[in-house]
This record gives C-alpha cells, sequence and structure tokens, in this order.
C-alpha cells in the first residue's frame, strides 16, 4: 500500500493507506480521531466535514491521495490549549446540541463561515449550514450558536 | 477474552450464538469506569443500594439501567437524583446502562426513560434521603419531622445551628435497605434542580469529539465486519 504523508491539526503524520481510501477512514481509523463522523458516506450529511486550508471538506468524499499538501483541520484541531475553541464554547453557551451526531459538521461549517464573516445574517447563516443535516431539531439553537461565535470573533 | 483470534474465527463463533457474548465482553473492557467499581456492586433494582453509592467526600455515584442516546437523560436523572436527595447537582456521577453494575430497568426508548427510568431512580433517592434524615434525627435527637436537607446537610428546621452532613451518616457505606415504593417523594413546590435551566453534562465532550458513540468505541485487537448483500436472487451471502 502507497504511504501518504499528511498535515494534520498541525502535525505532520504519515499513513499506510490505499489510494481510494476516504480521509475519513484515515483519520478515524488510523490517527483515532473522533472528531469527524460517518453519516451517508456520500457528502449529503455534512457531520464528515473537515477543513483543508480552511475550506470544508467532506471528507467521507476525499480520497485520501488527493489530499496532497494542504492542510487538514479537524474537531480536535479547533480547541485552544486543550479547551474547546470559540466556536466550541458558542455551541456549550447556546446548549446547541442534542445528541450530537451532527454537530462535528455544524462546528465545523461555521468556523469556516465566521473567518470570512464576522457578522453573518440569517440568510448566510442557513445557506453556510445548509448542508450540514440535524434530525434532533436543534437548528434554532445552532443558529444562535453561529452568532455567539460570530460576536466573540 | 483472548484477542488473538482472527475475524473469520470470530464471526464462525458468533454462527455458532457466541457472537454477542464475545461483544459485551468487548464493550466492558472499554469501560473505564467498570474497572473503579467493587466486585460486589449490588444491581438488584428492588435495593437502594443497586441505584447509590454515597461518599464520606461527598461523591454521589448513581448507577441506572438506561442509557442516554442523546435526549440528554443523562443530565435530567441526575437532576432528579439531586433533587430527591438533596445533594448538589455537580456532585453527582451517573453510571448509565452497564448491565454489570446498574439495576436492569427494562429498555431505552419509547420515552420511558424518565417516566419510568426516573420514577423508579427517584423512589430509590427518598428511600435513601428518609434513611439519611432517619439517621440524622437520631443524631441529633429530634424528630425526623423538624429535620430539613438541603446541599447535602441536615439541619433542624427551627434550629438551623444544629446540623450534620450525610458524609457524616453514611457510615459503611451501604443502605441495605429495600426501596420503599410508597415512600412521600419531594412535591414539586419543593423542587430546586428539577425544572430549572442546567446546562447539559455531555455537551462539552460532544463539541471536541472526546463523547465517545458507541461507533468511537475502540478495544484492543478490535475486529470489524461489515455485511455483504447479494446483487442477485440466489447469490451467496454473507460476512466479509
Amino acid at each position: 500500500m502507497p504511504r501518504y504523508t499528511l498535515n494534520v491539526n498541525g502535525k505532520t503524520q504519515s499513513v499506510e493507506a490505499d489510494a481510494d481510501t476516504p480521509l475519513l477512514y484515515v483519520l478515524r481509523n488510523d490517527l483515532q480521531l473522533n472528531g469527524p463522523k460517518f453519516g451517508c458516506g456520500l457528502a449529503q450529511c455534512g457531520t464528515c466535514a473537515v477543513h483543508l486550508n480552511g475550506e470544508v471538506a467532506r471528507s467521507c468524499s476525499v480520497p485520501v491521495s488527493a489530499v496532497g499538501g494542504r492542510a487538514v483541520t479537524t474537531l480536535e484541531g479547533l480547541m485552544v490549549d486543550g479547551k474547546p475553541g470559540r466556536v466550541q464554547q458558542a455551541f456549550i453557551d447556546a446548549q446547541a446540541v442534542q445528541c450530537g451526531y451532527c454537530t462535528n459538521g455544524m462546528v465545523m461549517a461555521t468556523a469556516a463561515l465566521i473567518a470570512t464573516n464576522r457578522n453573518p445574517s440569517d440568510a448566510q447563516i442557513n445557506d453556510a449550514l445548509a448542508g450540514n443535516l440535524c434530525r434532533c431539531g436543534t437548528q434554532q439553537r445552532i443558529c444562535a450558536a453561529v452568532k455567539r461565535a460570530a460576536q466573540a470573533a | 477474552m483472548t484477542m488473538t483470534i482472527d475475524r473469520r474465527q470470530f464471526l464462525k463463533a458468533g454462527a455458532a450464538g457466541t457472537l454477542t457474548v464475545g461483544f459485551s465482553i468487548g464493550l466492558a473492557a472499554g469501560n473505564a469506569s467498570a474497572a473503579n467499581v467493587p466486585a460486589a456492586k449490588i444491581v438488584a433494582k428492588d435495593q437502594v443500594d443497586a441505584f447509590l453509592v454515597m461518599h464520606r467526600d461527598g461523591r454521589v455515584e448513581v448507577y441506572v439501567g438506561k442509557v442516554d442516546l442523546g435526549t440528554g437523560t443523562r443530565t435530567a436523572l441526575s437532576q432528579i437524583a439531586a433533587d430527591e436527595l438533596d445533594v448538589p447537582f455537580n456532585r453527582i456521577t451517573m453510571h448509565m446502562g452497564d448491565t454489570g453494575t446498574t439495576p436492569d430497568q427494562w429498555l431505552t426508548g419509547a420515552n420511558i426513560t424518565i417516566q419510568q427510568g426516573g420514577g423508579e431512580l427517584r423512589r430509590a433517592c427518598a428511600t435513601a434521603r428518609a434513611a439519611l434524615l432517619g439517621r440524622a434525627a437520631e443524631r441529633l435527637k429530634v424528630s425526623a419531622s423538624d429535620l430539613v436537607a438541603s446541599d447535602g446537610i441536615v439541619r433542624v428546621r427551627n434550629d438551623p445551628s444544629k446540623s450534620v452532613a450525610y458524609t457524616e451518616l453514611i457510615g459503611g457505606g451501604r443502605f441495605e435497605l429495600k426501596v420503599n415504593d410508597k415512600i412521600q417523594l419531594k412535591p414539586v413546590s419543593e423542587y430546586k434542580v428539577i425544572g430549572k435551566p442546567i446546562a447539559r453534562v455531555d455537551i462539552p465532550d460532544k463539541v471536541t469529539g472526546r463523547f465517545e458513540f458507541v461507533h468511537d468505541v475502540r478495544v484492543p485487537g478490535m475486529l470489524h465486519a461489515r455485511v455483504i448483500r447479494p446483487d442477485d436472487i440466489g447469490q451467496p451471502a454473507g460476512f466479509r
């Protein structure tokens, strides 16, 4: 099997994997990062989201061979000194979680949004998070959390 | 359980009917909290000690035979225990759904965790609280009906300077009491924790990737399998 060198959460990692192995499997199974979740496996639900060079990507549908030198950031990589980062703290403060399975994608999409937009409108928030599905029904609280995170930025 | 069996042997054993046994052993090995529990933890559902272990340093371990499937019942059941015992919410550690250490409270689902499971927990806690008040009455030489409890401290209603902490009343640790199904429960008007906004205890771990969903469980030597479905009728199906 080929070997790939990845930059994950600021660390250089070397993994052996088939070229078409989804990045998600490498993150979860090889690097033991549980933040990104397997949901649909078809890039439709958003819970596998990571950042590649700061942009949201669906790690279930990105082959490890396509990552290259791009910086991979996972939910774990948003923490600061072992504590919840700004977006994560906003989700805690807004109690914007029920079962928590979609939370990874919601937080990653929010972090990418507020990195470029410090004052997102409701429509912009809806647009940025539209590809992230929550079946518990926490959307209202998540929108509140996004605004909190943006204000804290 | 030896961890040297390969996937094929494991699946053959599963076909012979032992798959669930192997699975439960694997999960128990991954449950760090189980290792700290005394071997003789009582689990009989009619016993207060099945639900509660109160420590002399004020920690309260609560055991329930339900699991939190994501609706927040870990927090809600902790609220119930805190209120019915009159102990601070943040002193409670909740153990859920580990059949080796928790009472068997039947299945989790169908919206019964709070109404059935919570009711059973409430009666166990109320039985424990009544026992503690009884011990306090002896210690303070007053009638139990003259006592009030709050935050783990029992005080004489008309003379709050007279008090004794639960931690001084625990004695040998176990209650050795049957749950009294007719026990007087705390009236709703006296709730201090239930019905109040309280932060969910599981959210910090869920926003940081530390929370362990079933899919995240790893045990030494863990094996993976997937069901292969045949493309057409008549083709062989099975595990791979």
